[in-house]
């Protein structure tokens, strides 16, 4: 402990303290300063990253399809878009039914099989299991099972409505409940024209859908 | 350091803004004691200029980042910088595969038996953790009180005077164990 008490350092000359801030100051101009107005490179390479792949994001969603992962993306794209121009509802309306056409037009089952070979293709199945009346009465009181296959059979007299893929069907889904939030907003507008158009590309949708289905109603 | 309170805000304030006139008033002030802690440390008094210098262009190159809450703030975060540069010194110095020059005599106002002395203290404080290490030199070769002292590590007054009579106690023990 005296020993510790004892110790006397020769202290910081004055000559070492000038001589010791001189070199200090003569190296200060090359200090880098932080500016509020540099960033550092790090920040703005990240910075440009993430801009650049938000950019790619929203350009690569234009051109996505109802189903597709980006599509979300395309919709709040043009939500921005129609609220801060209107006249753009028509476009969008359009554009979702071009996205229609192109989704079902990748699907195999509807492209390639004409409208009658595909009635005769959903009609064939179900054509054993109708039992002919004079079979179901031959064996005893019709059950309330083979009753209703006979209703079904009297009730689809006509071409019975063609199954669609499950993609074709969420393509469907998708496309209507965006046509109908455009049309909803296009209602809420006072541009009469714009929302007769949009009801116009409405029931072109509808009657693609119809025709798809195999059925004129 | 409560006295000069309202001369180190004006100053860290002014250092903030980039006043190279109050980082020279701070340099003034704060350089003898940082020279003091970092010199029982180094082998010699140019090491310990270098040294000294790093740290107040560290200060300088920081300043942006640190914010005056009082005195011991101030004390706080040169002693933190001066430990890193410390610790950046003694790093180099293994990667460089440098022998430890023997501790020069230029940095005691001491006869050489009693420098002698020293250098035993040293050597033993070498086997003493940082923590007790650091009271130490605070105490003895910075000069600072045990007020000052807690200020410089958040802590209270009457934490730093038990660790320092434990690190005492310490090398103490160490000291009569290199004797034997």
């Amino acid at each position: 402990m005296r020993k510790l008490e004892n110790i006397r350092i020769r202290p910081l000359s004055n000559e070492e303290r000038s001589r010791a801030w001189n070199n200090i100051a003569s190296q200060l101009p090359s200090t880098p300063v932080l500016s509020p107005f540099v960033f550092p490179i790090h920040k703005v390479v990240s910075f440009a990253a993430i801009f650049i792949f938000l950019i790619g994001t929203v350009s690569a969603s234009d051109s996505s399809r109802p189903g597709q992962l980006l599509f979300p993306i395309d919709i709040a794209v043009e939500r921005i878009e129609s609220s801060l121009d209107s006249s753009s509802q028509v476009n969008h309306a359009q554009e979702r039914l071009v996205e229609f056409d192109a989704t079902v037009g990748s699907d195999e089952t509807i492209q390639e099989t004409p409208t009658a070979a595909r009635m005769e293709k959903t009609a064939a199945p179900i054509a054993p299991i109708n039992p002919r009346p004079s079979d179901v009465f031959l064996e005893g009181e019709p059950t309330s099972e083979t009753a209703d296959m006979m209703m079904f059979s009297v009730v689809n007299s006509g071409p019975a409505p063609t199954p669609l893929s499950d993609e074709t069907e969420q393509a469907i889904t998708t496309t209507r409940a965006a046509l109908e939030e455009i049309l909803n907003k296009a209602l809420m507008g006072d541009d009469t024209q714009t929302v007769v158009e949009i009801m116009a590309t409405i029931d072109e949708f509808e009657t693609k859908v119809n025709t798809l289905r195999g059925s004129s109603f | 350091m409560s006295q000069d309170t309202e001369r180190f805000r004006s100053l860290v304030e002014r250092l903030k803004s980039g006043d190279e006139a109050a980082f020279k008033e701070l340099y003034e002030s704060l350089s003898g004691r940082v020279f003091s802690y970092i010199i029982p440390r180094v082998g010699g008094r140019d090491e310990a200029l270098d040294l000294l210098q790093d740290v107040f262009l560290d200060l300088w190159s920081a300043r942006l980042r640190f914010s005056y809450v009082n005195d011991a703030s101030v004390w706080g975060f040169i002693f933190l910088i001066t430990r890193r540069k410390l610790a950046e010194h003694y790093g180099k110095r293994r990667r460089d595969s440098e022998i430890a020059e023997l501790p020069q005599d230029d940095r005691y106002d001491m006869d050489i038996h009693a420098i002698g002395d020293v250098h035993a203290i040293e050597l033993g404080m070498k086997d003493l953790s940082d923590k007790d290490r650091d009271v130490l030199t605070l105490r003895y070769w910075s000069g600072l009180s045990f007020a000052e002292i807690a200020e410089a590590n958040g802590k209270t007054e009457t934490a730093v005077r038990v660790h320092h009579h434990r690190a005492l106690a310490k090398l103490e023990a160490i000291l009569k164990n290199h004797e034997n």
